[in-house]
């Protein structure tokens, strides 16, 4: 191997290991800021007829942590979770973003930054060991060719 | 005498049938009208996301005591109508590969026996129909019944009215329906589904 290819492959490698370090570690503070935007929620369809029975709106589903950050689309709080009117965002073409859909993203997220990390320390591995082997062999023929 | 007596008898029956007839009254689930009020939906609780479809598309009949707490039941819902929020998603969800709502237009359930728990919440054992597939299943069911009144017409309906809601899981696989490996910790293998529905006195 060419010793400007060395050179490149010690770059690529260097770069892989510190960008898939840096990635997965940012993770947990990409998560972070995700989750302080994400309010339990539930969707509901809200109708004139909801207080015949005394009932609330009909769910629509079951509460999820979402990031809405629409405030016309929330009617309300039940029990600490947020309504939001489904038919509103439905007519604003908003489909909210759930923090589970975020958290398994970002999963495979790291699961691949640790892997482009890994890669990099392996290149970075294995060119250390063909210059250092290269650098033993060198100093053999050094220690041959002195005269005895 | 014995002709006179037998008469007797059919007209004595006949007069419990009518009174019985009379007692059970028939609710329609007036689509046209009122189909906006009528929720029903279907959940998949999956790794990826949880995702909910739903329709108006809900059509049928209740015939409900309100006394004897008796009743029977047709519910049936368009599945074409089933919207996820993502149109690429309803077209997956009503091909073939899926509910293929072109060959089985229809979710029925029908009701063939009811039991009264406690207030207005009924157990309602009946045939349940997805995909083709017919199955007896037991669900939770609550009624609810307002007379005519200003309170409906506040509420904008004409005569007596009934609420029913309920809620149940259904495996998917048990209806025909195979999640595709493509779709794996996208779509659960079991559903919740769910229904609100009133219907009017007719």
């Amino acid at each position: 191997m060419g010793l400007k290819l060395q050179k490149l492959f010690k770059g690529v490698g260097m770069a892989a290991a510190i960008l898939g370090a840096l990635g997965a570690l940012s993770i947990p503070f990409v998560h972070q800021s995700y989750e302080a935007k994400s309010i339990l929620t539930q969707r509901v369809q809200v109708d004139s007829a909801d207080k015949l029975f005394n009932d609330g709106p009909t769910a629509i589903g079951s509460p999820q942590k979402m990031i809405i950050e629409d405030p016309k689309a929330v009617v309300g709080t039940k029990d600490g979770v947020r309504l939001v009117n489904d038919a509103y965002l439905q007519s604003h073409h908003i489909y909210p973003l759930q923090l589970k859909t975020v958290d398994f993203t970002l999963e495979n997220a790291r699961t691949g930054f640790v892997a482009v990390c890994a890669f990099g320390w392996l290149i970075l591995l294995l060119i250390y060991r063909k210059q250092r082997r290269e650098q033993l062999k060198a100093e053999a023929l050094t220690t041959d060719s002195e005269p005895s | 005498m014995k002709i006179q007596k037998t008469l007797s008898v059919l007209a004595i029956a006949s007069a419990f049938a009518s009174i019985a007839s009379a007692q059970q009254h028939k609710f329609e689930i007036d689509a046209k009208t009122f189909g906006y009020r009528n929720v029903a939906s279907i959940e998949s609780v999956a790794d990826f996301e949880t995702f909910t479809g739903k329709t108006n598309g809900v059509t049928g009949y209740i015939a409900f005591n309100s006394k004897t707490k008796v009743g029977s039941g047709k519910i049936v819902v368009d599945p074409k109508s089933i919207d996820t929020g993502i149109p690429l998603r309803n077209e997956h969800m009503q091909s073939a590969g899926w509910l293929d709502t072109t060959k089985y237009p229809e979710i029925v359930f029908e009701a063939a026996k009811v039991q009264a728990i406690k207030g207005n919440d009924y157990k309602v054992t009946g045939s349940f129909t997805l995909h083709g597939v017919t199955k007896k299943i037991t669900v939770p069911v609550t009624v609810r019944y307002s007379a005519a009144g200003p309170a409906n017409k506040a509420a904008g309906f004409e005569g007596d009215i009934v609420r029913l809601t309920t809620k149940f899981n259904i495996v998917l696989a048990d209806y025909g329906i195979t999640i595709p490996q493509m779709a794996a910790g996208k779509v659960a293998k079991d559903v919740t589904i769910s229904l609100s529905t009133y219907a009017i006195s007719k």
